[in-house]
C-alpha cells in the first residue's frame, strides 16, 4: 500500500470527500418539525462516500466531515460530539455493502435497534431520565427498523451493490435510494437519536413520537432528493474515467 | 464565499501559538457541550465573543454563515415554545382552552400555550450553538493551516490525519467558490436555480450544478496527489517541521484559563448542573 493513501483511497480524495460532507452540512434538506436543527445533505451523502472510497477511507473521511461540520454547522450535528457517528457508521456500512462484507453490517445491526432502545434511558437511565412508555417506545423506530430489516435480504448483498453499479440511472437513482435507508439508519439509530437525547436531555415520551411520527416524513423528503444529487455523481464520475479504487462501486 | 480562509492581522490572538487556540476552541466546544442552562451558556458565549473581537475579525466575513445559524436558532426558539414538555409547567401565554389530541402525551389534553420553559431552552439552545459557531472561524481565520497542522501533531494526532483535515479546512472554500462558480455559469446558459420552486430545485436544479463540482474538485484533488507523491510525502524518516512553535507566557495565561473554564464547568455540572452557582440564576431559568 502507498503510503499517500489511506485504507487503498488516495488521501486526496479522502481529503476531498470530508470537505464535501463538511461542506454540504450547511446546505438544509429538511428542518427538524419538533426543532434542534435540520437534517443536512451530508448526512445522506455519507453512504456514497463509503461506496466510493471503501469502508474505512470512507469511515475517515466521514470522521473528518463530521468534525468540519460541527464548526461549520452546529444545527445539523446538534447532538454534537455524541452524534458525529452520524456520519461515520454509514460511510463504514454503505462501503461494506459494495464491497461484498455485508455479514459485517449484519452483526452491527441488532446493537442499532439495541441502542435505540436502552441509550439513555435505561442505560444509565433513571433518576436523570423518566421510564420510556412501552411497547409504544419500541415500536417508534418503525421506519428506521425498515431500512435495519432490508440489511437481511438479498437487496443488501445482491441487487443494490449490482444496480449501484450499472450505467442506467434510474436503476442507480433507486439502488442509492434503498442503500440511504439501509445505512442512514444504523448510524441514526447507534449514535444520532442516544447522542441527541444526552445532550439535550429529552423525554423518552418525545424522542418516541419525534421517531414514530416526525421521522418518516422528514426521511421520505429527504432520502429521493439525495438519491438524485448521488446518483447523478455516480454516473458522472463513471463517465469522467477517474481513478478507481478496488472493490469501490467505480470499479 | 471564502469564509474559513487565513486573515493575516497583528493581534495577539494571530500572534498566539496554534497549541493555545486549540486549547482556547476545545475549552468552549466542551464547555458549551456540556452545559445547559440559559445563563452558563450566555457566560460561554460572552467569552466566545470577547475571544472573536480580540482577534478582530471582521463580523460581514461571516455573515451567511451567522444568518444561517439565527434562521435555525429561530426555528428552534419557536419549536420548543410549543412542543417542549414543562417539567414545572410555566405557561407564558395561553393560545386555546379548548380540547385537543397531544400526541407528545398520546392523550387528550386541555388547553394550548406557549411554555415559559420551551422559549427559555430554546433560547439557551440558540446560545449554544452560536458559542460553538463562533469559536471556529477565530481559529482557522488567525492561524495558517501548516501551524495548525504542526499544532495538532503535538497532540501527537497521526499526520495522516492531520494532513486530511488540513486539507479538508483548505478545500472547502474551494467547494463553495467553484459552487458559485458553476452555479453563475449555468444560470447563464438558462439554469437559475433561484427562479426554482423548491421541490423543483431538489428534482432538477442541484443536478447539473453538483455533479461538474464533483468533477472538477476530484481532478483538483488528483492534481494534489501528484503534487504529495512528487514531494515523497509518508517517507519513513523523522518529520520536520518549518515553523517551530514556542510558548509565551500569554500563551501559557491563556492556556490555562482554557484549562480552568473546562474543570470549573465540569466541578459545576456535577455539582449543581450549571456553571453560573444555581443561588445567582432566577426560578426561570434554573437548570431541568
Amino acid at each position: 500500500m502507498s503510503s499517500t493513501n489511506v485504507f487503498g483511497a488516495p488521501i486526496s480524495w479522502v481529503a476531498l470527500f470530508a470537505a464535501i460532507l463538511g461542506g454540504t452540512s450547511l446546505i438544509p434538506l429538511v428542518f427538524y418539525g419538533e426543532g434542534g436543527g435540520y437534517l443536512s445533505l451530508n448526512i445522506f451523502l455519507t453512504p456514497l462516500v463509503g461506496m466510493v472510497l471503501g469502508p474505512y477511507a470512507g469511515a475517515v473521511a466521514a470522521l473528518v466531515g463530521a468534525i468540519i461540520a460541527i464548526f461549520f454547522s452546529p444545527a445539523s450535528v446538534p447532538g454534537h460530539i455524541f452524534q458525529m457517528w452520524w456520519l461515520v457508521i454509514p460511510a463504514l456500512v454503505g462501503g461494506w455493502m459494495v464491497s461484498g462484507r455485508v455479514r459485517y453490517a449484519l452483526a452491527l445491526a441488532p446493537f442499532a435497534i439495541l441502542s435505540y432502545n436502552i441509550i439513555p434511558f435505561y442505560i444509565p437511565g433513571p433518576p436523570v431520565y423518566g421510564t420510556p412508555p412501552q411497547p409504544f417506545f419500541a415500536m417508534s423506530g418503525w421506519f428506521l427498523y425498515i431500512g435495519i430489516l432490508m440489511w437481511f435480504t438479498p437487496l443488501s448483498f445482491k441487487y443494490v451493490p449490482k444496480w449501484l453499479r450499472l450505467g442506467d440511472s434510474k436503476r442507480v437513482f433507486i439502488a442509492y435510494l434503498l442503500a440511504v435507508w439501509m445505512c442512514e439508519p444504523m448510524g441514526e439509530l447507534l449514535s444520532g437519536y442516544p447522542g441527541f437525547s444526552v445532550v439535550f436531555n429529552l423525554p423518552p415520551t418525545l424522542v418516541a413520537t419525534i421517531a414514530a411520527f416526525g421521522v418518516p416524513w422528514q426521511r421520505a423528503l429527504a432520502y429521493p432528493a439525495a438519491a438524485i444529487v448521488a446518483s447523478a455523481i455516480i454516473i458522472g464520475m463513471r463517465k469522467a474515467g477517474l481513478r478507481k479504487i478496488p472493490r469501490s462501486i467505480l470499479s | 464565499m471564502a469564509f474559513f480562509e487565513y486573515v493575516a492581522k497583528p493581534t495577539a490572538v494571530h500572534r498566539l501559538n496554534p497549541v493555545t487556540k486549540l486549547a482556547v476552541t476545545g475549552a468552549i466546544v466542551v464547555s458549551a457541550t456540556l452545559l445547559r442552562d440559559f445563563f452558563s451558556l450566555s457566560l460561554i458565549l460572552a467569552i466566545t465573543l470577547g475571544w472573536w473581537y480580540w482577534s478582530k475579525i471582521p463580523v460581514a466575513r461571516f455573515k451567511y454563515l451567522l444568518s444561517l445559524s439565527i434562521a435555525t436558532i429561530t426555528v428552534i426558539v419557536i419549536g420548543n415554545a410549543f412542543l417542549f414538555v414543562p417539567p414545572r409547567g410555566k405557561i407564558a401565554i395561553e393560545i386555546y382552552s379548548g380540547w385537543w389530541f397531544n400526541p407528545l402525551a398520546m392523550s387528550p389534553q386541555q388547553g394550548l400555550a406557549i411554555y415559559l420553559d420551551g422559549i427559555v431552552f430554546g433560547l439557551a439552545t440558540g446560545i449554544k450553538i452560536m458559542a460553538m459557531v463562533c469559536a471556529l472561524p477565530v481559529l482557522v481565520t488567525t492561524t495558517p493551516i501548516p501551524s495548525l497542522m504542526t499544532a495538532m501533531s503535538r497532540f501527537r494526532i497521526p499526520y495522516k490525519f492531520n494532513f486530511i483535515l488540513g486539507s479538508a479546512l483548505r478545500f472547502a472554500p474551494l467547494f463553495y467558490s467553484n459552487f458559485a462558480t458553476i452555479t453563475d455559469a449555468q444560470k447563464l446558459r438558462g439554469h437559475d436555480m433561484d427562479k426554482m420552486k423548491l421541490l423543483e430545485k431538489v428534482m432538477k436544479g442541484y443536478v447539473p450544478i453538483v455533479t461538474p463540482l464533483v468533477l472538477l474538485l476530484l481532478r483538483s484533488s488528483d492534481d494534489m496527489q501528484i503534487a504529495i507523491e512528487s514531494r515523497a510525502f509518508g517517507a519513513p524518516v523523522k518529520r520536520t517541521y518549518v515553523e517551530e512553535l514556542r510558548m509565551s507566557r500569554l500563551d501559557y495565561l491563556v492556556a490555562g484559563f482554557s484549562l480552568g473554564l473546562v474543570l470549573v464547568t465540569i466541578y459545576g455540572v456535577v455539582t449543581q448542573g450549571s456553571l453560573v452557582p444555581v443561588g445567582l440564576i432566577p426560578y426561570w431559568a434554573k437548570p431541568a
